[in-house]
């Protein structure tokens, strides 16, 4: 199988992200530190406090984990993500801000029916999460979820609440089954939503819970490997707007990518190219 | 299509205690203890994937009858419960699955078929004369009720054989 990707670290707290990047880079090569956001106003009235949106860090590796890494030649990604909890529909203007925009991933938790509307519909994120551990308050609607899957966006399952409590259980399971009867088990993937260590799992022995939450199992497999890639590609995608064509500085390139600039023919050569585009042809004569 | 299919399962209660004693049994009683039966056979699993459709549909006080809905897809682990209960509200009870149908009403047919080869059984336990009488009486009230459904059949049978006469002719 391909890469694997967990796209839900929910803790905050720098020193548990440091344990759980080290558990988590035997398996993983992504993983996407969580910003949950509870408020999409604006400035509140009478002078309250506007919800302050941090600034994405990255994480300290430790000295530990980055010989580990060393060790196994592998490479982690960290990206950084933002969910948000979104209650009213009138105030989603936050979400094109750019604090928000800075951020890698975007997420959208709605509460009721109009807000899944709008989420599948209008709204510019990549990953719809519902909350699991509680019985939806709504219905989960076909065509709103087809519409969705046509836009690239994904539904998330977060298994770390099911690890955690037996009526989360009961609850994931019931509330995950509901929706991948209703999308057919497409654009579904399953992250952890860890708030500790303990509580991550590895990707083989989730794409076998998949089949618990009414995935077959490709598309089980896909959960952890394919969907996670596609949900990048689309953030990738949504950062650069409608373009074609990407520009990047050639002082920014990574250096995995230099190489592109060394194979490109030097600068001095170029005028001589359009001289010769000037000149017209040289007609060949009647033999 | 986008219609959630169920399974009905027609159980009748049996207490080993007999069966001629006044019991206060609510649906409710019975859907709970199916519930923990469910979660000690199948575990938060059992209970996760029939959450939202394990249903107590109709529940008859005075001939135990219950029928219980459960989703097709996982109707087998729920029959499973139905087996494992052992006791609904305070007595102590079992569960005999009768039938299992694909709708209310095809559980509801197979009752009345049950209870009308059940009668003559229970004319036999009756005590006093006047249980035999009212017992009786049953008996013939639903022998007319199949004579009529049956007289009404022929009818229709004889007005349909007319109708394809004529339109031969």
């Amino acid at each position: 199988m391909a890469a694997f990707a967990d796209l839900h670290v929910a803790s905050t707290d720098q020193q548990v992200l440091q344990d759980v990047f080290q558990t988590a880079i035997k398996c993983f090569d992504w993983l996407a530190v969580n910003t949950f956001l509870t408020d999409l106003k604006g400035k509140g009235k009478k002078g309250q406090q506007q919800n302050q949106i941090c600034q994405p860090e990255p994480v300290e590796l430790t000295d530990q984990t980055r010989q580990l890494l060393k060790v196994e030649g592998r490479k982690v990604r960290q990206i950084s993500r933002l969910t948000a909890l979104l209650d009213d529909t009138t105030n989603t203007h936050k979400l094109v801000s750019p604090e928000v925009q800075a951020f890698d991933l975007l997420a959208v938790q709605p509460t009721n029916e109009a807000a899944f509307k709008l989420a599948c519909c209008t709204l510019e994120v990549d990953i719809i999460v519902l909350n699991m551990t509680e019985k939806l308050s709504f219905y989960i609607k076909r065509p709103l979820v087809n519409l969705a899957i046509e836009r690239g966006m994904h539904f998330e399952i977060l298994y770390s609440p099911a690890v955690r409590d037996s009526t989360f259980r009961q609850n994931t399971i019931s509330n995950a089954l509901q929706l991948t009867s209703v999308c057919k088990g497409k654009n579904v993937i399953v992250s952890s939503g860890c708030e500790k260590a303990i509580e991550l799992r590895g990707p083989y022995d989730l794409s076998n819970l998949g089949l618990l939450f009414g995935l077959s199992s490709p598309q089980s497999k896909n959960a952890v490997s394919k969907n996670c890639r596609a949900v990048l590609k689309h953030a990738e995608a949504r950062k650069m707007m409608k373009s074609v064509v990407g520009v990047v500085k050639s002082s920014q390139l990574s250096p995995g990518d230099q190489w592109i600039l060394d194979s490109k023919r030097p600068l001095s050569a170029l005028p001589q190219t359009t001289q010769e585009i000037e000149q017209p042809p040289a007609k060949k004569g009647k033999t | 299509m986008v219609r959630l299919k169920h399974r009905y399962f027609l159980a009748e209660i049996i207490f080993p205690d007999g069966r001629r004693l006044q019991r206060n049994i609510k649906s409710n009683d019975v859907y709970f203890s199916v519930r923990e039966a469910l979660h000690a056979a199948y575990g938060d699993y059992g209970i996760g994937v029939l959450k939202s459709s394990l249903m107590v549909k109709y529940l008859n006080k005075d001939t135990h009858m219950v029928i219980v809905r459960a989703k097709r897809d996982f109707y087998r682990l729920a029959q499973a419960a139905l087996t494992f209960v052992k006791k609904i509200g305070e007595h102590d009870a079992f569960l005999n699955t009768l039938h299992i149908g694909g709708t209310i009403r095809a559980c509801q047919k197979f009752l009345i078929r049950h209870h009308r080869q059940h009668l003559p059984l229970l004319y036999q336990e009756c005590d006093t004369q006047e249980e035999r009488d009212n017992v009786q009486l049953m008996l013939l009230s639903s022998c007319v009720d199949m004579e009529t459904f049956s007289k009404k059949t022929e009818e229709k049978e004889r007005s349909l054989s007319e109708i394809a006469g004529e339109s031969l002719t």
